[in-house]
This record gives structure tokens, C-alpha cells and sequence, in this order.
């Protein structure tokens, strides 16, 4: 019984530990509906076409329109997309950024290992 | 007294697992380190680029005393000694590679006013102990090698041993602080 303080602290340590270093500056955390918008928005891209912020909000079935504008909005908090405006400055639209890029060449190059393994 | 002595039996136990899972992963690392990093080195104690230094701060931070055990061993195992007299120089730097990250640990714990479970530790904070760890791993077994080994040429190597801890030690947080956020996005976590 005069074990578990040891045990409960060591643990306490490792978690304490692994906040600070999922807390590093880097790639910001991306939750699973992000991930998935991001997803279907890199389809579009890759297909040259522009993805409008209210066609955006459609994309997605199970995922209401509000949520959708929320997310868009942390993801651009974030810096994984921007907004930009046509022409006439009437339409935004949602585009890539570098640290987009930087987060599927990430994912690419884990594919890529993983194939090999 | 029974109780006592299955509690120390199972105390005991515990310590020797994490000291030898500390000594293996050392080794497997340092090993690792020799193969994909060999260009790196400066000589056989010091590389520009060395990622067993981020199990000194790591192992040390959650295990304290059983770390410092397996640090031990794990340097004596990967220390290149061919006699008894290279065995007995081996000894005190391996003391050093394995008791310098607590002693960095403990101190920075003092400095940034940290208690012993590690509560309210940032990422900012986790630079502060791998530096402290790399200053206080390079400068004292430098030190050894020049003043105690005679070896002219280890004062010069000061500087890289550090910049190779602190290097390696930031990249494996950096791959460990990546491959949870990722783990997390995934929600296997």
C-alpha cells in the first residue's frame, strides 16, 4: 500500500511530461472534424478548383453548416486555411496555406514509411 | 512484517524493471545513433547530433533514481572499454552521464519552481531543462577527460557535446510532442 504514492507520482510525472511535449510549437492540434474538412477541401484543391466559404459549409452531410463556420474559423485561427476574396471582393474563399501543405507532406511521408515497413 | 517484506519485494522489483527498461532503451538508442548519425561524430565521446541525451532528461524526469541506475549501466554497457584500466576510466563518466541529469533535473525543478510531480510544466520550460541537461552532462565529463584523463583535446569538445545533447534531446520532443498530437487526432489516445 505505501507503493502507490511512488507509482501515483511517477505517473503523474509522465503525464505532466507528455502535456508539456504535446504542447511544443509546431503543428498546431487538429481535431477529427478539422481533419476531415481539410480533407475534403485538399480534394478540391489538388482538382484545381476554388472552394467558396458557403459551398465549404455545405460540404459536409453530417456536419452542420454552424459547426462547419466555427471550424473554419479555429482552422484559420490556427493557420491551416485562408480566407481570400474574388475580385470584386464580394466571395472569400478558402484556401491552403504553407503549414497546410506542411501538415500532408508530413502525412505523406508517414505513408510512405509505412508502406516501406 | 510479511507484508513489509512483499512490499519491498515488489518496490525492488519495480525498480530493476525500469532501470533495465531505461539500460535497453539506451542502448538501442546510442546504437541508433551510431548508424544513422556516424558522420555527426567527433569522437567516441562526443557527436554534433546525439539523441540518447533526451533519455537522460526524459527517463530521469519520471523515474528519478531507478533512471539514474539503468543510465548507468546502459553507459557502462555502451562505453568502449577493452581492460580493466579503460573499465575503471569508464566508471566515473558513466557516474557522470547517469547523476548529472538528476542533479539538472533537481535543479531546475528548484529553479522554475516546480514540484516533484512535474504540475504546471510547459513546453517553454522543457527547453530550460534539456539546456541544463547538456551543460551539465558536457562540462563535467569534459572536465574528467581533460583533467583527470589527460586527453588535451576534450576541452575543445565541450561546446559540440552540448550543442549534440541539447540537439538531439529537442528532436526526439519534437518527434514525440508530433507523434502525439497526432496520436490525439486520431483519438487513439
Amino acid at each position: 500500500m505505501s507503493q502507490m504514492p511512488n507509482r501515483s507520482l511517477t505517473y503523474m510525472r509522465f503525464l505532466n511530461l507528455a502535456q508539456a511535449i504535446r504542447d511544443l510549437p509546431g503543428l498546431p492540434d487538429i481535431d477529427a472534424t478539422e481533419e476531415k474538412l481539410l480533407n475534403l477541401f485538399a480534394a478540391v484543391w489538388y482538382s484545381g478548383k476554388n472552394i467558396g466559404v458557403m459551398e465549404a459549409m455545405e460540404m459536409v452531410d453530417d456536419i452542420s453548416p454552424r459547426t462547419v463556420h466555427r471550424r473554419l474559423k479555429t482552422m484559420r485561427a490556427k493557420g491551416l486555411i485562408a480566407l481570400d476574396s474574388d475580385h470584386s471582393g464580394t466571395k472569400k474563399y478558402v484556401v491552403p496555406t504553407e503549414l497546410t501543405h506542411q501538415y500532408f507532406s508530413q502525412l505523406g511521408e508517414c505513408l510512405a514509411k509505412a508502406q516501406q515497413e | 512484517m510479511l507484508v513489509n517484506e512483499s512490499t519491498q519485494t515488489v518496490r525492488a522489483s519495480a525498480f530493476m524493471m525500469e532501470a533495465g527498461l531505461v539500460c535497453v532503451i539506451w542502448v538501442a538508442l546510442f546504437m541508433a545513433n551510431d548508424e544513422l548519425f556516424s558522420v555527426m561524430k567527433i569522437n567516441s565521446f562526443v557527436s554534433w547530433f546525439f539523441l540518447p541525451a533526451a533519455l537522460r532528461m526524459i527517463a530521469v524526469m519520471i523515474l528519478e533514481w531507478s533512471a539514474v541506475a539503468g543510465l548507468f549501466v546502459g553507459a557502462m554497457m555502451t562505453s568502449r572499454w577493452l581492460n580493466v584500466a579503460d573499465l575503471l576510466d569508464c566508471i566515473p563518466l558513466a557516474i557522470i552521464s547517469a547523476l548529472c541529469p538528476l542533479l539538472a533535473v533537481r535543479f531546475c525543478r528548484f529553479w522554475l519552481r516546480l514540484n516533484t510531480s512535474l504540475a504546471g510544466l510547459t513546453s517553454a520550460q522543457l527547453g530550460f531543462f534539456a539546456l541544463t541537461g547538456a551543460l551539465l552532462n558536457a562540462i563535467p565529463s569534459q572536465l574528467y577527460l581533460h583533467f583527470v584523463l589527460s586527453d588535451q583535446s576534450s576541452l575543445n569538445a565541450v561546446v559540440p557535446m552540448i550543442i549534440g545533447d541539447l540537439v538531439g534531446t529537442l528532436a526526439v520532443l519534437y518527434l514525440a510532442s508530433w507523434g502525439l498530437k497526432v496520436l490525439s487526432s486520431r483519438r487513439w489516445m
